[in-house]
Formats: C-alpha cells, sequence, structure tokens
C-alpha cells in the first residue's frame, strides 16, 4: 500500500457539503471533487452569516461559519508552539472535515494539523508514530519538538528524511531516523499515529505536495484509513 | 485569531421562554374586528415574537415564505455556528425537539405560521404589512454577541 494509495481511500469517503452564501465564490475549489459532493444554496439578507453544514452521506456531522473555515483553512502565521495548547472547540473543526480530501490545503493548515495529531500522540504518550519530513528545512523547524516527545513520552517515534537531512543531533535519542532516497518522502507530508492500539487516538495526516505552498490532502481519524497508512509508511 | 473565536462557549443556549408559562386564553385582548385577521391577538403575537429562534424562523419565512423543516434547522443551525463555534449533532438534535415540539406548534398558534406535519412543510401565512414590518425590525434589532 501507498500513500498514495491512503488518498485514494480518502476520497472513496464521500462527503456531501451544502454551503449557505451570499454570493459566489471560491469555496468549492478548495475540496476534492471526488470525496466532496458540494450543494449552494443562497440566504436571504436577514439570514445568519454564510455557514457550511457537512454531513457524512445522510448522517449530520456539523455545521460552522464560513469566516471559521476559511480562517481555519488558512490560519494565522503564528502557530502554537506548546503541545497541549490546542482548545477543544478548534479540536472540533478538525474532526468535523476529518477525511476531507482537500485540493489545495496550504502549508499553514498543514503545520496547524500537524501540531494536532502531535499534541493527541503527546497525550497518549505511547504507540508508534511515523512522521515524514520532505525537506532539510522542514525537519529542522521540528526537530527540537521532536526530541522532546522522544526524551519525554514513551512513543516509538519514526522520522523519514531525505538523505540531505542533518541527522547528527538525533544522535542518541531514543527515536528511529530512516533516511529516504525515495521520491514519497520528498513528495508528501505525513503524520501516522497508531494510537497506541487504541482507535479513538489513530489519526493521520496524509498530503502530497503540488505546488509550492499547496497541497492535496486530508487528515483522518477513520481506524481502518489510519491503519492502511501506517502499512504504507512502515 | 481562530482559538480565540472558537474558544467561547460550545452550548446551544437560548433564553428562558417564560412567556407561554402562565397566561391563559380568558382575558387576552383581542383585535379591533378585521384589523389584522391573520394574527390571533396581540399577545399571541408578541408571544411569537418573544424568542430569538422564533424570530429567526419568521424572518426567514418572511423572505422565502415557505421551507422544509431540514431547511429551517440548517438555517437555525447557522445562527449558532455564525458565533464562532461548531455545531455538532447533539446540538443539531436540540434544535430540532425544540422547533418541532415548542416554536411551531406556538407559531401555528399565533396564526402566523402553518405547518404541514406529514410533509413537514412550514408556511408563513398571509400577514399584514404592519406585522410584516414588526418582523423585519425584530430580527433587524438583533445584534450579534459581542466578542469577549
Amino acid at each position: 500500500m501507498s500513500l498514495e494509495s491512503i488518498l485514494e481511500n480518502a476520497e472513496r469517503h464521500q462527503k456531501s457539503v451544502v454551503y449557505y452564501r451570499r454570493e459566489p465564490d471560491d469555496f468549492g475549489s478548495q475540496f476534492a471533487t471526488r470525496n466532496v459532493d458540494i450543494t449552494y444554496r443562497d440566504l436571504p439578507p436577514a439570514g445568519p452569516d454564510p455557514f457550511v453544514v457537512v454531513r457524512d452521506g445522510e448522517r449530520f456531522r456539523g455545521a460552522v461559519s464560513a469566516d471559521t473555515l476559511r480562517e481555519f483553512l488558512r490560519p494565522p502565521i503564528r502557530q502554537p508552539d506548546d503541545l497541549g495548547e490546542l482548545s477543544p472547540a478548534y479540536r472540533a473543526v478538525f474532526e468535523l472535515l476529518d477525511t476531507t480530501v482537500f485540493a489545495s490545503l496550504h502549508r499553514r493548515q498543514l503545520l496547524a494539523t500537524s501540531r494536532e495529531l502531535e499534541d493527541r500522540a503527546w497525550r497518549v504518550g505511547r504507540g508508534t508514530f511515523h512522521v515524514g519530513f520532505q525537506s532539510v528545512a522542514a525537519f529542522d523547524a521540528q526537530r527540537s519538538l521532536y526530541r522532546q516527545l522522544a526524551e519525554v513520552t514513551d512513543i516509538d517515534i519514526h522520522i523519514h528524511v531525505i538523505p540531505e537531512a542533518d541527522t547528527e543531533s538525533l544522535r542518541g535519542l531514543p527515536l528511529t531516523v530512516h533516511v529516504e532516497a525515495d521520491a514519497d518522502t520528498g513528495r508528501y507530508w505525513f503524520l501516522v499515529f497508531d494510537g497506541d492500539g487504541d482507535d479513538r487516538q489513530k489519526c493521520a495526516l496524509v498530503a502530497e505536495q503540488r505546488g509550492p505552498d499547496e497541497f492535496y490532502g486530508t487528515w483522518t481519524y477513520d481506524p481502518s484509513l489510519v491503519d492502511s497508512a501506517f502499512e504504507a509508511v512502515s | 485569531m481562530l482559538c480565540g473565536t472558537l474558544s467561547r462557549n460550545l452550548g446551544v443556549t437560548e433564553m428562558p421562554d417564560e412567556t407561554e408559562l402562565t397566561e391563559g386564553d380568558a382575558g387576552e385582548p383581542r383585535w379591533d374586528e378585521g384589523a389584522l385577521d391573520a394574527v390571533s391577538s396581540p399577545d399571541a403575537l408578541f408571544r411569537a415574537l418573544a424568542n430569538r429562534t422564533r424570530r429567526r424562523v419568521l424572518g426567514y419565512l418572511l423572505e422565502r415564505e415557505d421551507a422544509t423543516f431540514e431547511e429551517l434547522i440548517d438555517i437555525l443551525t447557522g445562527w449558532v455556528a455564525s458565533e464562532g463555534v461548531v455545531v455538532g449533532p447533539d446540538e443539531r438534535r436540540q434544535l430540532e425537539i425544540r422547533l418541532y415540539h415548542h416554536h411551531l406548534p406556538l407559531l401555528a398558534d399565533s396564526g402566523l405560521v402553518a405547518y404541514d406535519r406529514e410533509e413537514m412543510e412550514i408556511r408563513l401565512e398571509t400577514v399584514p404589512d404592519a406585522v410584516a414590518d414588526l418582523i423585519r425590525f425584530s430580527t433587524r434589532i438583533e445584534q450579534p454577541p459581542e466578542s469577549e
């Protein structure tokens, strides 16, 4: 199983989204058309501000305002640096949009999602966690966080890096470094956590870089999808 | 910042709706003959307008004339979402229960709204201009909640 097939599997989890809007905009272009079925409805002037209703098939998953969603998908530059800082409400947006395949995820959004997954792993404190860094710079930016994760928790951490990355500083730490020359590591931003076997804690992020700041990808809490992502990276 | 806007309360809160607890029909004032035929009495009209959810329903129906139950629930969910929270399945269920068992019967009693329980279609009755203005006014004066 490859990382590409994880995205194909996610695309089969059909979501329906109703976008209540005031005027046409580029809302729909954010989603992968195979995965997300979007309906547009016009709001009357006396209605609420534009908002989005998400369903899995017939099942209502949640509603969020278009403003909140926009801010979520294009987060402010500053991210919370410390693990354990994410509010439950912020997490609710992740859960609402889980297994949604996005056509154009922004780098800052992926950083925020990564933080959410790392935070989960941090709270569980055990299990196996695979993370891939596409570039030397990406790895350098997160090195201290992973050092902390490795030192403080019992998580079995596997770091996948491209051959150019300087892994000297990780020597002696309780984590495993996989230096991989194959193209996937450079192409995909991924994190996979097995929740130490607890289905409720499993999570994964898989995003393929399609442009300098644009990724095609998804995050998921679906245990079977996470299991197959786990197979793909281990 | 997102965390800030989202960290406000998650619950679906509504002001207590005391208006219909105590009053009986006996001494209620009536309209002058033929003044506002669609509406059963001044008390019924203001009772209908005394609750935010019902004002939202009336405001929406005034522009759409009719709506399905699903559509109204979506709109009410959107109002809650506009406060910066994610509205989950439980909150939505609460809105459904309140709308179906409480607000719609009360609106129907007021004579402003008619609905088909089988088809779950909700329709605004023909209301006099003065009442339409009052509904517009009541939705317009409602300000979004202040940021904390």
